[in-house]
């Protein structure tokens, strides 16, 4: 642990010596986060949490690095090292944290889901209800039906066919941009897709007050 | 985990509980669309990243976390600083390239690479783009997090320093600091909280109005914007904005807009002239609150940053 000890008292020392927000601080913090993540000296919390000991590490460590960012210039050099620091806060205060407010508030919460868990779905530990007519349902039928025929008119210059509404309804039923591009006579993709962003971000108050 | 950057500097985020809750309710509303979980999850590393920084963000106000955003397109974007937009893209285990949709190739900072383990407990903030070349982009071309906080800071970029100093802090104005370019019109006495709770808000007068001279391009000699400001009650403060001819001209040309955005770019009210003298428009707010009035004629258009 020697030698990240080494690394992080400089890093802390010049982080503390710049102001809040300037880049010297920043790059310096981003630095002795990086290293402390990387040094593998960071304690665990204590194995008794059972269960919840992977959620209590993170949980704990997330407030760590936050606080350590925020609160740099608390570090005393004098006192000891960065990591002793880091593991006295972790032990005292942040695991202890963490441990409560996930068995007062945590508990209601739905668990975290991993990468297999949302490629197996349906998953009983979490609940898709589908609402009487979904989201992705009501956006397809007010595209479909224009009542203010906007979606229509607003089209790619010179190109009435590739409208907003065509290209929307195309991205709804799951069309990719080469493909979309193919349907429109070989519009070229960058000109489909910035003509479709801006257009998305001129429509979306539009949506918001037909879905509410 | 090794990522194939050769500058060792990341920054690990860790996928709390608060993370997936955001993620899953994204992921309810849009019918389990299983990237929107994702995109939600790279956008919160990048805003906790940020915000460790100290940068100014605006996670629950970004487009990543809108549903509607998520059905029509494929999306991490994150709100920063007055009104831009940071691409977070999610990196999966064994994948050498970054993904970039072509609707999201326009009108970014940048494109930040969030690495997501398989158990979707960490986010490793690996580096970034300037730009998107091409829909796939090798993870060996990222740059670095220290050119990302470079980027950040760069003049053409501007986020960081915006946050600090072009912003017009309207506070300052009741105590008679006013920022460069701005010129004193009306300086009321300031009551005290008890009396201006009692006055009567029929015969309201601005604490204080400032004017600042905008040039925009085609219009000779510009407009003046004026803005008063006035505390009603509990810190909420009464803001008019005022477009007008500059020195001379007794009436603006048509079709000179102002709009007023809040934090998030959107637009929250807005005028425009027709045979009109002035173009005028009120609201309030509380001490904290971010807003942008944009004043455009044409294709020039001018923005200004506020907060109360």
């Amino acid at each position: 642990m020697l030698e990240f000890d080494e690394q992080l008292r400089p890093l802390a020392l010049t982080a503390q010596k710049h102001p809040p927000l300037s880049k010297e601080r920043q790059k310096a913090l981003n630095q002795l986060i990086s290293v402390l993540q990387q040094s593998g000296g960071l304690c665990s919390p204590n194995r008794t949490y059972g269960a919840q000991y992977p959620e209590v590490k993170d949980e704990g460590r997330s407030r760590l690095f936050k606080y350590i960012c925020e609160n740099i210039d608390k570090y005393n050099a004098d006192k000891g090292e960065v990591l002793q620091w880091a593991n006295f806060l972790l032990q005292r205060r942040f695991y202890i944290e963490a441990y409560r407010d996930l068995n007062t508030e945590g508990q209601s919460r739905p668990p975290r889901l991993s990468l297999d868990d949302l490629d197996n779905l349906p998953n009983p530990q979490i609940r898709i209800e589908p609402p009487e007519e979904s989201m992705s349902q009501e956006l397809r039928r007010l595209l479909e039906e224009d009542p203010e025929n906007v979606f229509k008119t607003a089209h790619v210059q010179s190109h009435p066919k590739a409208s907003f509404q065509f290209i929307a309804l195309q991205k709804i039923n799951g069309y990719a941009w080469d493909e979309i591009s193919q349907q429109l006579h070989n519009i070229p993709v960058p000109t489909l897709s910035s003509f479709y962003q801006r257009s998305l971000k001129k429509f979306i108050p539009f949506f918001r007050d037909y879905l509410s | 985990m090794t990522y194939p950057i050769s500058n060792s500097m990341i920054f690990t985020v860790p996928l709390i509980r608060q993370a997936h809750n955001l993620a899953q309710k994204v992921y309810q509303t849009t019918n389990g669309i299983k990237q929107a979980y994702l995109n939600v999850l790279a956008a919160y590393a990048t805003d906790y990243y940020l915000s460790c920084l100290g940068f100014t963000t605006h996670f629950e106000n970004s487009e990543s976390q809108d549903p509607i955003y998520q059905i029509l397109s494929n999306t991490g974007a994150l709100t920063i600083g007055a009104g831009k937009v940071l691409e977070c893209r999610p990196v999966l285990p064994e994948t050498e390239a970054c993904h970039i949709p072509p609707e999201v190739q326009k009108d970014r900072l940048g494109y930040v690479a969030v690495a997501l383990n398989a158990e979707l407990t960490e986010a490793t903030i690996l580096g970034f783009y300037p730009q998107a070349h091409q829909d796939n982009m090798p993870l060996s071309q990222l740059e670095s997090l220290e050119a990302l906080i470079e980027h950040l800071h760069s003049p053409q970029v501007d986020f960081a320093s915006k946050a600090k100093s072009s912003v017009v802090r309207l506070s300052h104005w009741l105590e008679n600091t006013i920022d460069e370019g701005w010129e004193i019109m009306n300086n009321w006495v300031v009551p005290t909280p008890q009396f201006a709770f009692r006055s009567r808000t029929s015969q309201v007068n601005p604490a204080i109005e400032c004017r600042k001279t905008l040039q925009l391009e085609s219009l000779d000699p510009g407009v003046d914007l004026i803005i008063g400001i006035h505390p009603i009650q509990d810190g909420e403060i009464e803001i008019n904005v005022e477009v007008s001819p500059a020195n001379g001209s007794s009436v603006l040309p048509d079709n000179v807009t102002v709009e007023v955005l809040d934090e998030t770019d959107k637009v929250v009210m807005e005028a425009i002239t027709q045979t009109t003298h002035k173009l005028a428009l009120d609201f309030s707010g509380e001490p904290g609150e971010q807003f942008t009035i944009k004043v455009a004629y044409g294709e020039a258009e001018v923005t200004e940053v506020f907060v109360i």
